[in-house]
């Protein structure tokens, strides 16, 4: 309980002038992003800055256009499963490289990783070359697949970091007490690792959620992921509905970033936000 | 002698008539890599009894612990109880209830979750669960803690929570790897007393693991002396420090003055050794060194045992020395005298008429054959 007093005073120190060196950097990045949201609200036809005219007819027409609406939905269950699949491959994964000590351990973390260090064009093109192969190209399950093996490695390092920081005198005294493999799971690892295993999901779907390569090669009639069909109607419709589209992914980030904050605390959120980028 | 008998039957009476919770060890044998653990370690852990495996790090005492858990798996060797071998059962299965350094609590449940552990794994109806544990709670005085989680109580609190949650399940034996370890001194000696005091009330036979001399003589009905896989000598704690059998036992509990003897001939009960000065007198020989005189050996005396007088008047067979310095420790003092070649501990219980010599004065040492001990050959 001695670090959080710690860092903080160690932040008011030198906050300020971190923040004054930082802040022109941090406003041009922002200011083109935050420039989405007055776009969306134009009255008129064309994107402009800043709009002539107020308006909701942007997000009039984002929700009359039935494609848009599925394409969210569409996005939000490959997600979900991508974060289901992720989370339990991951967490296991964790778990039985930490007990068993064997020989190729490295290796095999190395595979677990390399989704992160690969070119995701290459990652993307050999999925699509196999999932056409297996026929499970265009569909939810072939994208939610690649988007699990994406976020898997996010998974497996904050499982990692927690369960190097386990006891494993509490796996003795629980088998010493009776426990199974599978009490010891449910009542060791399981609490150990669950504030790990939640902060990986919301890494997941985030991850997930703004995937544009993979999805864009494995993407098929009827799967077709929200921000694919961003890109798509940006090259042969830039409307200021796109802008609406927009708008709405920022909230959904920001809304998940927040949650993270609430859940974890500022600096464990956006260390884990550094790390993804 | 008559410490030997007495110990005995104090720990005779101690029994339940049957041995069935025995747990007895035969052979260990293990080794990580080319480094051998453990070297043919054997006793047996009586039911009832409270017996310590005391050793510096690297003893294999903690080894040997983890063996009769079921955490270390022997190379060589067997545990039996009640005449089965446990030795391929796997931990869940032998009932045995253990305390760990640091208590390993589940941090995630209160106090009398934690303690009900055992008995939510063996299928005991919530109700039931509930009730022992808050009578166990109440046996380590700490049932108003029962909603708490661990990391809510202190050190010692978190130790009895640990010694609950080892007993609920009416173990075989209670496995102690240094719990006391963690506590600061003064905490440490309370809890030494407490742990003592329940292990009496229970009667469950507790095998402890420490490299704290004082614990083990404390709390010990018998206690094993380990070094480098092996155990030197397992007796009372009051034998093990009156006669030891090794220079590293009387070394390693208590103090010792070693002297290198001629050994003239000994009935493997007493000897007739010649010192360094050429004058002989009796000793106590070691149990493990046997009969059988003509070669060198080593006389184990302590410094409470040597008498130190200022003149040698009537004394039998006194040596003489030389007094190097005297320091006042409060209860006693502590002199250094140059006598056979070397410097020897005497220590002298603080009294009214006591009289010191100044350093540099003659003195003459004695001691009595039962004070002296004729220690095994080393191996």
């Amino acid at each position: 309980m001695t670090l959080p007093t710690r860092t903080k005073r160690r932040r008011t120190t030198t906050g300020p002038l971190v923040l004054l060196l930082a802040l022109p950097g941090l406003l041009f990045l922002l200011l083109p992003i935050l420039a989405v949201v007055p776009m969306s609200f134009t009255a008129g036809q064309v994107v402009e800055f800043p709009p002539e005219e107020w308006g909701l007819a942007a997000y009039r027409a984002l929700f009359a256009d039935p494609r848009w609406g599925q394409a969210i939905v569409f996005s939000l269950k490959v997600s979900a499963v991508a974060v289901v699949l992720s989370v339990v491959a991951a967490g296991f994964a964790a778990i039985g490289l930490s007990r068993l000590h064997m020989r190729g351990e490295a290796l095999v973390t190395a595979v677990i990783l390399a989704p992160l260090a690969m070119p995701v064009v290459v990652l993307a093109l050999g999925t699509f070359q196999f999932f056409i192969q297996i026929q499970i190209n265009g569909t939810l399950a072939g994208i939610a697949l690649a988007h699990a093996v994406l976020g898997v490695p996010y998974v497996f390092l904050t499982v990692r970091a927690a369960l190097s920081k386990l006891d494993m005198a509490l796996v003795r005294s629980a088998m010493s007490l009776g426990a199974g493999t599978l009490d010891v799971l449910r009542w060791v690892y399981l609490p150990a690792i669950l504030p790990a295993l939640l902060s990986g999901a919301l890494l997941v779907f985030v991850v997930s959620f703004d995937e544009v390569v993979v999805s864009l090669f494995l993407s098929g009639p009827g799967a077709l992921t929200l921000p694919v069909k961003l890109l798509t109607e940006v090259q042969f419709n830039l409307s200021p509905t796109i802008m609406a589209v927009s708008a709405l992914l920022l909230a959904v980030v920001v809304f998940a970033v927040v949650l993270g904050i609430v859940m974890f605390g500022v600096r464990r959120t956006v260390y884990r936000i550094a790390i993804k980028e | 002698m008559a410490d030997h008998l007495q110990s005995k039957a104090l720990v005779a009476t101690r029994r339940s008539p049957s041995s069935e919770r025995d747990i007895v060890v035969t052979g260990l044998g293990k080794h990580y890599g080319a480094v051998q653990v453990l070297h043919d370690v054997s006793f047996t852990l009586r039911d009832g009894e409270f017996l310590t495996l005391l050793g510096p790090s690297g003893s294999g005492k903690t080894t040997s612990l983890g063996v009769i858990a079921g955490f270390v798996e022997p190379d060589q060797g067997d545990v039996q109880v009640a005449g089965k071998s446990i030795v391929s059962l796997p931990p869940r299965e032998r009932n045995l209830g253990i305390v760990f350094q640091n208590y390993a609590l589940f941090p995630h449940l209160t106090v009398s979750e934690n303690v009900e552990f055992g008995l939510r794994m063996r299928k005991v109806p919530a109700a039931q669960r509930s009730l022992r544990s808050r009578r166990m709670l109440e046996r380590v005085g700490l049932a108003e803690f029962a909603e708490r989680t661990p990391a809510q109580l202190s050190g010692g609190q978190q130790q009895r929570v640990a010694l609950a949650r080892a007993l609920i399940i009416d173990p075989t034996a209670l496995l102690l790897d240094e719990p006391l370890g963690a506590l600061d001194r003064r905490l440490r000696q309370q809890v030494e007393l407490e742990l003592k005091a329940i292990q009496r009330e229970t009667g469950v036979a507790v095998l402890h693991v420490t490299h704290d001399q004082e614990e083990a003589m404390v709390m010990s009905d018998r206690l094993a002396v380990m070094r480098a896989g092996r155990i030197e000598q397992i007796d009372t704690p009051a034998n093990v420090y009156k006669y030891p059998s090794t220079r590293f036992v009387a070394d390693f509990l208590g103090e010792a003055n070693l002297l290198d003897v001629l050994v003239e001939q000994s009935d493997g009960r007493l000897a007739r050794v010649t010192y360094a000065d050429g004058s002989c007198g009796s000793v106590h020989v070691a149990a493990t060194r046997g009969a059988g005189g003509g070669r060198q050996g080593t006389v184990c005396i302590r410094p409470e045992r040597l008498r130190l007088a200022l003149a040698s008047g009537s004394l039998h067979n006194p040596i003489e020395g030389t007094l190097i310095s005297c320091l006042h420790l409060g209860a006693s003092f502590r002199c250094t005298v140059k006598a056979l070649g070397q410097e020897l501990v005497v220590t002298l219980a603080d009294q009214a008429e006591i009289v010191l010599p100044e350093p540099g004065e003659q003195v003459w040492l004695t001691w009595g054959a039962l004070d002296a001990q004729l220690l095994a050959d080393e191996s």
